[in-house]
């Protein structure tokens, strides 16, 4: 069984002479273990289906399913269920929350889901990430890297199936965006989880397993 | 001369003191009420109680509703992560409690302060139930402020929060 599968998913935004096909057709998976790289250029629909798969956009027709359970006709409050406890979002615009310290934002998920990693786990995964000294600062007071590490550290210490990544590296320099990618694959591999990556960035698809491209609400695998 | 009353007061039941007089009986809280401009001075400030009542209420959920808007995109982040709109909704109430309870509280006791200093010509006196009662109703009022809010709340899509 798949982490992740869509069949023949459509998405269509708007009506008449204004209708934009968004994401065309799509047939896709992934397995566990797996880092994969979708690229393709600005309004293609790369987001579109990021947040599709993410059960956060209903798909206008076909079916996403998660874990073998389809997500695209569920309802918004279980597909809330469904981001909480499969999904890790690492979003190009932080996904911190502005008045909790790093540690505290990790608190905030304890409260609200069970099965988030140990406090051992956390500590390697905060020493993996180098953030530990970071743990009582506010995410206005971190720099974009350290703020997109510990976005990735949130990402990872729900212990999700999926992680879904949006353009994580747009903030960074190119050091920096290495050092993310290469993060990401290793958390992937190690963990065994799945993660699909969004980025313009043809550089980064180094450190994928498969890649794919994004044209015109068409993604076609990369040979 | 018009308009002058004298009156007696008795103990005891007025009928059998009054019975084959001249004089008219009538209870106390009855005579004071018909007191000219007695009712009148009263119901002004019944009515000024509750526009305050009223004033405040609005105040108070202008107020929530605001600290609710100003986190708009962060509400719509946790959605995004999956948090419930029931989670969300209960620590807004909890929180708003919280607070209200404080202001309530805090009211509380600077009146009392405030009644400790004023010079004893003043006429008042604090009628502790009536405070109690009041501060409740204050309380009440800000969780439906809350409760309103909540509604916004419910209603953020957690995809704008993200954006694409
Ligand atoms: N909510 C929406 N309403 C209408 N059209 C939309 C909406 N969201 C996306 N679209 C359209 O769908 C197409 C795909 O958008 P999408 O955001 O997926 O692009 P993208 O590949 O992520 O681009 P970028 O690299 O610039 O982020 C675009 O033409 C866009 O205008
Ligand atoms: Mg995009």
């Amino acid at each position: 069984m798949s982490v992740l599968e869509l069949k023949n998913v459509n998405k269509t935004f708007g009506k008449g002479h204004k209708k934009v096909h968004a994401l065309k057709d799509t047939d896709f998976s992934a397995e566990k273990g797996e880092i994969i790289a979708i690229i393709g250029p600005s309004g293609s629909g790369k987001s579109t289906f990021l947040t599709i798969v993410g059960g956060l956009l209903s798909p206008t027709d076909g079916n996403v399913s998660i874990n073998g359970t389809s997500i695209s006709h569920l309802s918004e409050k279980k597909r809330s269920k469904v981001r909480l406890n499969e999904i890790g979002f690492v979003l190009q615009a932080s996904n911190l929350i502005p008045f909790l310290t790093v540690e505290k934002q990790f608190k905030l998920l304890d409260k609200v889901k069970k099965n988030n990693m140990s406090p051992d786990e956390l500590n390697s995964l905060y020493e993996d990430l180098d953030i530990i000294d970071l743990k009582n600062k506010y995410p206005n007071d971190l720099s974009g890297g350290e703020r997109q590490r510990v976005a990735i550290a949130k990402a990872l210490y729900s212990n999700p199936s999926l992680i879904l990544a949006d353009e994580p590296t747009a903030s960074l320099d190119s050091d920096r965006a290495f050092e993310v990618m290469e993060l990401l694959r290793n958390e992937t591999k190690n963990k065994n989880t799945t993660t699909i990556v969004v980025t313009h960035d043809t550089r980064l698809i180094d450190y994928c397993d498969r890649v794919f491209k994004m044209k015109d609400g068409v993604l076609l695998q990369e040979p | 001369m018009k308009d002058q009353i004298n009156a007696i007061v008795v103990r005891g039941d007025i009928q059998d003191s009054v019975s084959n007089s001249e004089l008219e009986g009538v209870e106390i809280e009855t005579f004071i009420e018909n007191l000219p401009g007695y009712t009148e001075q009263n119901l002004t400030l019944t009515f000024m109680i509750y526009f305050l009542f009223i004033i405040s209420s609005v105040i108070v959920a202008i107020f929530l509703y605001v600290l609710t808007v100003q986190k708009i995109s962060m509400f719509g982040l946790m959605k995004a992560q999956g948090i419930s709109n029931l989670y969300l909704a209960k620590s807004v109430i909890a929180q708003t409690f919280i607070l209200a309870f404080l202001g309530v509280f805090v009211g509380f006791i600077l009146t009392l302060i405030t009644g400790k200093f004023l010079p004893s010509e003043v006429p008042v006196s604090f009628d502790i139930v009536t405070m109690i009662l009041y501060g409740v109703i204050i309380i009440i009022v800000a969780i439906l402020g809350a409760v309103f809010s909540v509604f916004t709340i419910f209603k953020i899509d957690p995809l704008k929060a993200i954006g694409g």
